[in-house]
């Protein structure tokens, strides 16, 4: 989805990453285990679709996803509150980690540009995406796991 | 008593017909009508404009349901012609592409198309904000290989990378590991077309004396090999000249808007030249 989406979604040259922010809600919501189960199939499904050389994306997501883990249940549980104060710092983990790993494998990178003109404007427009990302999963996930009546 | 008066009505009734009858023969009767319909032409003026109302009113109830049923017939009618205007304008728009598409391969003789030249749709881009790739939906089976010049009607996309059964993957130009051997339409000078993460063009290595100016058009040069020549890149939009730098550099504005890149046409003529096993297999002859 993200594949075909993200010409049409594009603002400023970026696209949110679908991908990352599902599996950073389900963490928040679920837990890290679970979330690493989504961000492994997440990620093999960006690598079918992406020119970056493969595991690149895979290990970036996963290691995005252990970092989002440790907030788990230590702030605010399941709010929304977590999904959006941290998707900022995660985004720029997930896409710095992605362009140090491919620059590290020879791929030409000014730096200063990247940053100004990709991971910020991605990191800014993915926190504004977490507002319709999180609370759909956040009912799914309540549909899926009903809470038990207090006795 | 009774029949008495039955008699005498009866009697007024003979005389006032002879009356009448006598009066019109003697040419008094239109004065008298005309009295007469004074008197009333005004309350049948106002029973007729009531009667009017009234079955204007009974009318109207009456065909509601008429016009209820020939509304929704006019709504179906509005919402088919609308899907009908929708396909008409993307039919419309992807003639004029193709058209497009057909003029510039009129206007490029140079390039030997041959009849499987493939126009590909973009099905994709690449799904992080890394890199600017797109796939499309052409592949090894429509005669498409690696290392192929991708043009639309309005310049250079890229070249093929990767190709798979039915689908291939394009490197644009934007990218930063693009590289496109250049030169500027007016001064000749040459240099090397370089995409950016930020996706603006920057043309590098011009020689120091030549002269460029924001509007030169810059073209593929064809050096190197891997493109072919006179495709259109871009304009320039902004040069640094430094005493310290041993070349200038140019800002491209690329004439191609690669967001909304929708159908290519693949040079599937064009053999890129591989140097490197050029020399190799010279080496060997002799």
């Amino acid at each position: 989805m993200q594949v075909v989406l993200s010409p049409y979604i594009r603002v400023s040259g970026v696209h949110p990453d679908l991908v990352l922010l599902v599996v950073v809600s389900w963490v928040f919501l679920r837990g890290v285990r679970e979330g690493l189960v989504w961000a492994l199939m997440g990620s093999l499904g960006l690598e079918l679709f992406s020119a970056a050389p493969f595991g690149v994306l895979t290990f970036s997501l996963l290691t995005t996803t252990i970092v989002a883990g440790l907030g788990h249940g230590r702030l605010f549980g399941s709010s929304i509150v977590l999904p959006l104060s941290l998707t900022f710092p995660l985004s720029l983990l997930f896409n710095g980690l992605a362009l140090v790993l491919m620059f590290l494998l020879g791929r030409p990178v000014v730096w200063l540009d990247a940053f100004s003109n990709v991971l910020l404007p991605a990191a800014i427009y993915n926190t504004m995406m977490m507002v319709l990302v999180f609370p759909p999963l956040y009912l799914l996930n309540r549909f899926l796991n009903p809470q038990p009546l207090a006795m | 008593m009774r029949t008495e008066s039955r008699r005498l009505i009866l009697g007024l009734v003979l005389a006032l017909l002879l009356l009448g009858f006598a009066l019109d023969r003697a040419g008094y009767a239109p004065v008298l009508r005309g009295y007469g319909r004074a008197v009333f032409t005004p309350v049948l003026q106002t029973l007729t404009s009531v009667v009017q109302q009234v079955s204007g009113r009974v009318e109207a109830i009456e065909s509601v349901e008429a016009l209820r049923a020939r509304n929704a017939e006019l709504e179906a009618t509005v919402n088919r012609l609308m899907v009908e205007n929708v396909r008409l304008r993307e039919v419309e728009r992807e003639n004029e592409q193709l058209r497009q598409l057909l003029n510039y391969t009129r206007n490029n003789p140079l390039f030997t198309y041959q009849p499987t030249t493939v126009i590909g749709r973009s099905i994709g881009a690449d799904p992080t904000n890394l890199l600017y790739f797109v796939y499309v939906d052409v592949g090894a089976r429509d005669g498409i290989a690696t290392e192929m010049p991708v043009v639309t009607e309005r310049g250079l996309v890229g070249r093929v990378t990767a190709v798979g059964p039915n689908s291939a993957q394009v490197l644009l130009i934007i990218d930063p590991s693009s590289a496109v051997n250049a030169i500027i339409q007016n001064s000749r000078a040459t240099g090397v077309v370089r995409g950016s993460i930020d996706g603006v063009l920057v043309m590098d290595r011009i020689p120091p004396n030549a002269e460029v100016s924001p509007g030169d058009i810059v073209l593929t040069s064809g050096l190197g090999g891997n493109f072919p020549d006179k495709i259109v890149i871009g304009q320039v939009t902004e040069v640094t000249r430094r005493d310290q730098d041993m070349f200038q550099t140019a800002r491209i504005r690329p004439t191609v808007d690669f967001g909304k890149l929708e159908r290519m046409l693949i040079i599937t003529s064009f053999q890129p030249i591989d140097f490197d096993a050029e020399l190799k297999s010279g080496e060997d002859s002799n």
